[in-house]
């Protein structure tokens, strides 16, 4: 526990005092590291902790939200106060409650904490990255490599008498690979992590991630740009569910939903996808690097199927959400840290498992794109309109992969790319993300098994 | 009293018998954003922070430590486990000592901090027009997604165990609207927003009615046909393509190797109509501050002249490394390591006016929007990009329509060479990357076959 029980409570009562109909408070003490090798010595090392909480007040479908780093009591009652103070001009409202202490349970196995592991140890993965780098390739001119840590601890309470601890490690390794033949340059970048702490890399094939790196940046090389213009698109599992990510799933949080301003509005019950499009969304699952125990307003994570067969099921819903739309919270309040109040956010979304096969896939092409790696994306809620770039593609002609090619952005808008994803295969795969929205950048994973979009544009060389 | 002066000199004690220097970044502020929605405030968030960080250099090496806790105790741990760090990274082969920043001249910007006092009904009446200017303008307007006032007011100070003690303080306001329009089965959105040190100049009508009017106008785009088109870059979507040049004019990617620009000192290459200017001084500029982040007195730098690169943009230590002038562009916050980045990159106004460009070819697509963010479409080891982007087409110099769902695509370095012709005013939305429209000459498009 960060704070005593009675702190949070005198914090609630003054934070209710001007006619509030809800309240909670968030306290974080974060401790974060990150530790880089360059050119072959320690390049960076930074540690520092963030402590502070943040204060939210319900005034109907108004929300009221104020941070402050000074964890006295004395200073969370003048914050809670001013924050009551910010909209409220009545007398208490909301009915008397006490804090009820709920034990921590968490379906997640930690190690050593961050600050415990002996630095030589995460030293020692790193050095490893920029050997096996090295060894594989002459052509190879610079690896860096990177290992961001984060242990957070949590505490929040709620005007509703909630009460809860949490805590949440995420350890991330990230390798960049730069290559030169002939002053042609080119890079490649991977990641690999969880939600937990950094004995990961002890099993993680660090050669493997360090030759995949080499190879893919020596294949750009050598590759041409990819043509533009519209064809159909197999795209890979694993970071390949960028797509889904970008192409719906934002457009699910009611942070969209409930101001109207997503394409997926009033289609609850409706066909919004291809009937071998089941998407998913759960924190559910241990160690995930999207996952909690608790979301970021005390509510248990949960598993939510939000497209079943084609048919929208259910949005992602906060507690603000849910007051503002009837539906019920899914456990989906997230942010980066106390400094941004929650939004209904992302955890591990995934397209679930099919039945297709990746070769009959590709067979089914007669002219398109592989996109056997997936970069970053963005899309726009309100027209549903997303992009993301193809860090490794392959032209498919007459049903085989052919040559390599670089430089290749896919758009399109969401639901039309849902109705035109025609084979599912099952051969599911999660990787890691950090995405961002209004509520900061938060750990979410995203996932598919291989997927044939029949049409998309590619945005490549005319 | 000078408690946190008083404090950093007692950590300079330590450090001296530690046989370290250091030095200590301080950034504090406050914050208050509002936002409505559907007329009702929806959001009211008020935030108070505090930061320090702390870089130790023991001789040729360097580590850094933060904290938000400013209390003596906290400070000294988080110096030991910045001294840590530096020793952790303890390299032999390193040759050149790290140096500090000495305390100089420093200009001061008065118009960084114009302390007003405003009240709260005037800053909720401005946050309310964000949204309702909006919606009041066409019922083709479904909504404002995201619209609202963000007030910031912030300090920073940087003291160093050689003596130096430099501080400074910003206060502004940013107004943003972004408008859903819906035409039929149609939508599309368009933001508009301004970043003023006086609230007064803070027009929420004008933000608002331009975010709708744009979104309007917009509908319904049509797909355009994949091929190469000259291109009217609109004048507040250039900060995209300044933002890709802006990590190959600094010192430390040519010496970590990531900078395209390495070994093209002097050289011509981009268009004899480009010229490029850093100024940290500039008053339409979010990125203005009399100091950098070693606490250097900021400088203005010339880095393209008729098309010609002239210098990298250093700091302390990358300019000794390649015996550049140092010209104050150190940048860093508590929490993270030091860096080297542009403050405000400034194109420097042409002659063309906007309708002359559009008829300088017989097709013209004027990029309105560049949708999808760098992240997801440029690669800065090759300046390779390809980028979603929304517009109109002109032919003849008249508007054909609104076209979207295409990708423009190519290299920033050709980028610059095709500039044909500069624009003659900058945008009014306030940015650290300021430029008047550019014509390039051809960029690729994916569209529609």
């Amino acid at each position: 526990m960060i704070l005593p029980e009675n702190r949070l409570q005198k914090t609630l009562d003054a934070a209710l005092s001007t006619g509030a109909d809800f309240a909670d408070v968030f306290v974080e003490e974060t401790y974060s590291s990150q530790l880089s090798i360059l050119n072959q010595k320690a390049d960076k090392a930074i540690v520092g902790t963030l402590f502070g909480a943040g204060i939210r007040l319900f005034f109907g479908d108004e929300i009221v939200y104020v941070t402050t780093n000074d964890l006295s009591e004395e200073a969370l009652i003048k914050t809670a106060l001013m924050a009551a103070k910010a909209r409220g001009n009545q007398k208490r409202l909301a009915a008397e409650f006490l804090l009820k202490n709920s034990k921590f349970d968490s379906i997640h196995i930690y190690g050593e904490k961050p600050w415990e592991m002996n630095r030589d140890k995460k030293l020692k993965w790193m050095n490893a990255i920029d050997q096996h780098a090295r060894a594989r390739s002459s052509l190879v001119t610079q690896v860096e490599s990177t290992l961001l840590e984060k242990f957070q601890k949590v505490q929040i309470a709620n005007s509703k008498g909630l009460h809860k601890f949490d805590e949440r490690a995420y350890s991330r390794m990230r390798v960049d690979t730069f290559v030169e033949i002939e002053g042609l340059k080119e890079s490649s970048a991977d990641n690999e992590g969880h939600m937990g702490t950094s004995e990961l890399f002890d099993k993680v094939d660090l050669k493997k991630l360090a030759f995949d790196n080499v190879d893919r940046a020596l294949l750009l090389t050598k590759a041409k740009y990819a043509p533009a213009g519209e064809m159909p698109v197999v795209i890979s599992n694993s970071f390949g569910g960028v797509i889904f990510h970008e192409a719906c799933g934002h457009g699910l949080e009611t942070t969209s939903v409930a101001k109207n301003s997503s394409v997926f509005c009033g289609k609850l019950g409706q066909k919004v996808a291809h009937e071998s499009v089941t998407a998913i969304d759960d924190g559910t699952i241990q160690n995930e690097w999207g996952s909690l125990n608790i979301d970021d307003e005390g509510m248990p994570t949960q598993r939510t199927t939000l497209i079943e067969k084609g048919i929208l099921k259910s949005y992602l819903v906060d507690q603000m959400g849910a007051k503002q739309t009837g539906y019920a919270a899914t456990g989906s309040g997230r942010k980066q840290s106390y400094k941004f109040a929650p939004a209904s956010r992302m955890r591990n979304t995934f397209i679930d498992r099919g039945s297709d096969r990746f070769e009959d896939m590709v067979k089914d092409v007669d002219y398109g794109l592989y996109a056997k790696k997936m970069g970053g994306g963005s899309v726009n809620p309100g027209t549903g309109d997303y992009n993301f770039s193809v860090i490794e593609g392959y032209m498919i002609r007459n049903g085989e992969i052919q040559e390599a090619v670089k430089g290749a952005c896919l758009i399109g808008r969401g639901i039309e790319t849902l109705g035109n994803i025609t084979k599912v295969s099952n051969n599911l795969k999660l990787a890691t993300g950090m995405c961002g929205s209004i509520s900061g950048s938060i750990p979410a994973a995203v996932g598919q098994p291989e997927i044939l979009v029949s049409k998309m544009t590619v945005g490549g060389r005319a | 009293m000078d408690t946190l002066k008083n404090d950093f000199l007692k950590i300079c004690e330590v450090a001296e018998k530690e046989n370290v220097q250091v030095e200590l970044m301080i950034t504090g502020g406050e914050s208050l954003k509002l936002g409505y929605q559907k007329r009702k405030l929806e959001k009211f968030e008020a935030s108070q922070n505090q930061m320090a960080g702390f870089r130790v250099v023991d001789g040729f090496t360097q580590g850094y430590a933060y904290t938000e806790n400013l209390s003596l105790d906290s400070l000294k741990l988080t110096f030991f486990e910045a001294l840590k760090n530096a020793k952790t990274l303890k390299d032999e082969k390193t040759k050149s000592k790290i140096k500090f920043a000495e305390q100089s001249k420093i200009r001061e910007l008065p118009f960084l901090n114009q302390a007003q006092d405003i009240s709260m009904d005037e800053k909720l009446k401005v946050a309310a027009t964000l949204e309702s200017a909006a919606l009041d303008f066409d019922p083709k307007i479904q909504s404002t997604p995201y619209c609202g006032l963000i007030e910031s007011n912030g300090s920073k100070r940087i003291l160093n165990s050689e003596g130096l003690d430099v501080s400074y303080k910003s206060s502004s306001y940013s107004g943003y609207t972004y408008s859903l329009a819906k035409d039929g089965e149609s939508l599309k959105t368009n933001s508009c927003s301004r970043f003023v040190r006086d609230f007064k100049k803070l027009d929420a009508k004008l933000i608002a009615e331009k975010s709708a009017q744009d979104s309007i106008r917009a509908l319904p785009a049509k797909k355009i046909k994949t091929g190469n088109y000259p291109v009217l870059i609109d004048k507040e979507e250039m900060s995209s393509f300044l933002g890709m040049l802006a990590p190959h004019l600094t010192a430390k990617n040519v010496l970590e190797g990531k900078s395209l620009l390495k070994g093209k000192l002097s050289q011509k290459l981009a268009s004899p109509l480009f010229h490029l200017l850093d100024d940290p001084f500039h008053e339409s500029g979010t990125a203005s501050r009399p100091f950098d982040s070693e606490g250097s007195a900021s400088q203005k730098t010339r880095l393209f002249e008729s098309g010609t690169f002239m210098t990298f943009l250093t700091d302390i230590e990358s300019s000794e490394k390649l015996g550049l002038k140092n010209t104050a562009n150190a940048s860093r916050s508590p929490s993270t390591s030091l860096d080297v980045d542009p403050s405000n990159l400034v194109v420097q106004l042409g002659q063309t006016t906007f309708d002359e460009m559009i008829r300088k070819y017989p097709q013209v697509v004027h990029i309105t929007q560049v949708t999808g963010g760098l992240h997801a479409g440029y690669k800065q080891s090759t300046g390779d990009f390809s980028l979603p982007c929304e517009g109109f087409l002109f032919e003849f110099g008249k508007v054909v329509g609104p076209v979207d769902q295409f990708v423009i695509s190519g290299n920033i370095l050709q980028f610059l060479e095709q500039i044909e012709a500069v624009g003659t005013e900058y945008g009014e939305e306030g940015s650290s990357y300021l430029s008047p429209d550019l014509l390039i000459k051809s960029l690729s498009f994916a569209g529609e076959a």
